[in-house]
């Protein structure tokens, strides 16, 4: 380049006019250099991509992250980091980061409008939003708000409680909701603890849970292999879970509801359950009658006709169940819970095989979690009662009394609410860390956007959402905010990590929580003061939270540690449910469903949608062990490795359309279709089209990621609530997979 | 200082100004939040490690090209104002470059921050000039250009 002796001679004749103040213009964005360079320091953190969250070591360089390591004696992870948490580094240096608070100029609406983005600052877009609502509450009422964002924290949550938010919605629908619902009726609350390593039988109904790469499953269920326990897995493919499995049985799509009644109809039938655990602690006795009754419809040649699973093997499989001990069948999210309109009545039958098998919260079970008692923001600065929510639900959900209970939502019915329900009803929109690309049929969604005056979006990164917004908001990620994360997948006596930012958040990226006490100042004061009348400060009240809890003196004291456990022995539990009427037991029988409308005992209903002249073939997705459902395809690391999705067909079905490897295929279905290009694969059976989760992001909204593969949603119907409720899907399982298809070579 | 010194000087303090802030002119501004801070993906990112591979790593913000940066300010006395931004934004590099120029430098030293921080920039100018709709950024892709 030579740069400066080339302008030495051209800078003459360059005619350019210099600008006398240009020069000054270093003072304004150059200090005096405030020290010498720190050098590399481990701090302690948590994961913020899964659930579990596991321990970290970060080490940080001069202010800025170097490498993740797994944290030493961190029971999530066992010391260990999986692929995604590694590559967590990558996401918190995306070039891609939303950066700052920026504002719309094009009021015109659509996937592909230039929003003529400006910046704005902080200030400036917290007015704006704190008038919006306002106003909207005036002229419309609360049921006017959506937000489309987990309650969490709970500083968010107590600013959605105090302006009255009635349609506060999340992902849970397509996830873990139906669990929910279920374990509080029946076990006395949902957990994610399985006893894998201590398990002897261990029963999966799809879920992939290897290929999840949670490492707190997988390293239990590698253990439970190498203390001699048995790995039996129903998927209609074959997975990277089938692989490790002892036994892989495959099964039609959306019918392992039938093979959970069958094997309940062979363990009761046949007296095989483990009767001191039921005797004392479930309900069985009491309505054994009704149990027994309902369960002899439910015979393995019967589960045989719908499932394709051979009588013979249900009867040996649930036999084995019932007399290994200790055993589990552990439900999870989506792939069990959420997929099919029949996943309620699945996870249900689920339930009742752990509690028939008596290993309820006993080693080789499913446990509830023991855990530091972590106050949340009301049990510290108890807030003024907060007002009644007077509205309608814009999903619906208030016809499903169990969902509306346990106070989720369901995404599924979200489109069809906003564009024909309650049509013109929702005014303003917030969404936090969710994109349209979680809906099914996202496009519907965006029809359903558009219909909205305001929308503000804040996210990490960019979104297909954020094309929809008016105002986005540049959030900080999970290595740049401090807390204290209680273990909870892996949990049989309290341990607590200590996640603490490894550097300030980068530009001018903020918390929700601080969006919360912000958006409060401005629009319910009263929510958010201490008793002493100051406005509440979010670094005293994780002082107070980690004081409570016996953490530490202060966040400081409590990071200085990094990880906090009681090790106590585990005493099972004796008591259960909590409902009324449940007398503490665990509970097959549900009494209190009928009165909301479910069924006391899990009854068959097929899956929504089956194969037919027009649609041949059963559509699966699935989310890659590599990426985070929709939230990582732009890691440069996760993208080198997994780019871009595929429709995974059999070669049989590709021999019978004549399609090639790589060849580009369109898939239809009743809701959509698209076009990918075919892989073919021996794992999948003949009459499965599967496609991977997260991808199809809009071109150009994410370097990385934008414009590749294709969004597995459009393939997926959404619903209304009538289907749901006409179907008997009273938790409300959000159907994300149930869907069928046609194939055509192009 | 020499007079050529000192225009340069003020050619660079310019241009690195140009993009660090936002015109004045609205549309002009709408477009400098589109090329380089858009929240559906900026199509000419502002930093030099997004545009360098780092042994093993793949670009980002903040990467070795952010911590070479800081280190020449420091070496000088000086930090950027804004400790939350990467050191390596073309606009901050230009303007330390004017700075370097202004305070007689000798041409070794230019050379080597050229080399180590300006060399990249034609990435970026190549980027700019293909992407630029706006004829006041197509003139400073024009004018990085020729001065790059």
């Amino acid at each position: 380049m030579a740069l400066t002796r080339r302008n030495w001679l051209k800078t003459a004749g360059a005619g350019l006019a210099a600008a006398p103040a240009a020069l000054g213009a270093f003072e304004e964005y150059f200090q005096a250099a405030s020290g010498a360079p720190a050098g590399m320091s481990r701090i302690v953190t948590a994961c913020g991509i899964c659930s579990p969250s596991c321990g970290i070591q970060a080490w940080v360089q001069d202010g800025r992250l170097r490498f993740l390591e797994g944290l030493p004696g961190d029971a999530s992870g066992g010391g260990h980091l999986c692929g995604k948490g590694t590559a967590g580094a990558m996401m918190l240096y995306d070039p891609d980061r939303l950066k700052y608070p920026m504002k719309r100029t094009n009021p015109r609406k659509g996937l592909h409008e230039d929003p003529g983005w400006v910046r704005i600052s902080w200030q400036e877009a917290l007015d704006e939003i704190a008038f919006r609502m306002k106003q909207t509450v005036d002229s419309y009422g609360t049921e006017a708000l959506l937000f489309v964002t987990l309650p969490l924290p709970d500083m968010w949550g107590r600013f959605m409680k105090a302006m009255g938010v009635v349609n506060r919605i999340d992902h849970r629908d397509e996830c873990f909701q139906t669990d929910t619902i279920i374990q509080k009726y029946t076990t006395g609350g949902k957990s994610w603890c399985n006893d894998f390593e201590n398990s002897k039988y261990i029963l999966l109904f799809g879920w992939d849970i290897l290929a999840k790469a949670k490492l707190a499953y997988a390293t239990g269920i590698a253990k439970a292999r190498e203390n001699g326990g048995k790995v039996v897995h129903f998927s209609p493919n074959y997975t990277a879970t089938s692989r490790f499995a002892n036994e892989w049985i495959t099964i039609k799509p959306g019918t392992d509801l039938a093979v959970a009644l069958a094997m309940i109809h062979v363990i009761v039938g046949e007296n095989l359950y483990n009767k001191e655990f039921v005797d004392q602690y479930t309900n069985f006795g009491k309505y054994e009658s009704e149990i027994r009754a309902h369960f002899a419809q439910y015979t393995p040649e019967w589960a045989e006709t719908i499932s394709g699973v051979k009588a013979a093997d249900i009867r040996r499989i649930a036999r084995e169940f019932a007399a290994t001990r200790p055993a589990i069948a552990p439900a999870h999210k989506k792939s069990l819970c959420a997929n099919y309109m029949n996943s309620t009545q699945l996870v249900h039958a689920i339930s009742i095989l752990n509690i028939l098998a008596g290993t309820i919260d006993r080693p080789g079970g499913r446990y509830f979690p023991r855990m530091h008692g972590i106050p949340g923001v009301d049990a510290i600065y108890p807030p003024p009662a907060y007002p009644p929510k007077k509205g309608r639900r814009v999903d619906g959900r208030d016809k499903l009394p169990l969902v509306n209970e346990v106070d989720q939502g369901i995404f599924s019915t979200l489109a069809d609410g906003m564009l024909n329900k309650y049509p013109g009803m929702i005014k303003f929109s917030f969404w936090h860390a969710y994109t349209i690309l979680g809906f099914p049929s996202p496009l519907r969604m965006v029809e359903a956007l558009k219909t909205v005056d305001f929308t503000v979006v804040m996210d990490t990164l960019p979104t297909d959402t954020v094309t929809l917004a008016d105002i986005v908001l540049p959030s900080a990620m999970y290595l740049e905010g401090n807390d204290a994360v209680a273990r909870d997948y892996i949990a049989k006596y309290p341990q607590t990590v200590a996640r603490q930012a490894v550097s300030a958040p980068i530009f001018e990226a903020k918390s929700i929580a601080w969006v919360a006490l912000e958006l409060g100042k401005r629009l319910c004061p009263d929510y958010f003061k201490t008793p002493d009348g100051s406005w509440i400060n979010l670094s005293t009240l994780l002082d107070e939270k980690v004081k409570r809890a016996g953490l530490g003196e202060n966040f400081a004291d409590f990071k200085a540690k990094g990880l906090v456990e009681k090790q106590q022995p585990f005493t099972p539990r004796t008591t259960f449910v909590s409902v009324p009427g449940a007398e503490g037991k665990c509970q097959i029988y549900v009494p209190q469903f009928p009165a909301k409308g479910a069924d006391p005992l899990p009854k068959w209903i097929p899956k929504r949608d089956a194969p037919n002249d027009h649609y041949p073939y059963y559509y699966m997705t699935f989310i890659p062990a590599i990426h985070r459902r929709n939230t990582t395809e732009n890691n440069s690391i996760l993208h080198e490795i997994m780019p871009t999705n595929h429709a995974i067909i059999n070669p049989a079905m590709a021999k019978k359309h004549g399609i090639s490897e790589g060849q580009t295929v369109l898939l239809r279905s009743r809701a959509g279709q698209m076009e990918l290009p075919a892989h073919l694969s021996e794992t999948v059976p003949a009459d499965v089209v599967m496609v991977a989760h997260g991808f199809g992001h809009t071109s150009a909204a994410l370097s990385l990621a934008g414009g590749k593969g294709a969004r597995d949603g459009d393939l997926i119907p959404d619903a209304s609530i009538e289907e749901f409720t006409a179907a008997g899907n009273y938790g409300g399982a959000s159907c994300i997979m149930d869907a069928v298809c046609s194939i055509e070579p192009l | 200082m020499s007079e050529m010194r000192e225009r340069l000087a003020q050619l660079y303090a310019e241009l690195g100004q140009a993009l660090l802030k936002p015109p004045e002119d609205q549309e002009a501004a709408i477009e400098y939040y589109r090329l380089f801070f858009n929240p559906q993906g900026s199509p000419c990112p502002l930093w030099q490690s997004v545009y360098e591979k780092d042994e093993g790593e793949p670009p980002r913000l903040f990467g070795e090209a952010h911590h070479r940066a800081l280190a020449w300010y420091r070496r000088y006395g000086f930090e950027p104002s804004s400790k939350n931004e990467p050191a390596d934004h073309l606009g901050l590099l230009l303007l330390f470059y004017a700075k370097l120029l202004a305070d007689g430098e000798p041409a070794e030293v230019l050379e080597q921050f050229e080399n180590e921080h300006l060399r990249w920039a034609e990435a970026f100018v190549s980027k700019l000039k293909t992407e630029a709709r706006h004829p006041y950024f197509q003139q400073l892709a024009a004018r990085l250009d020729e001065n790059l």
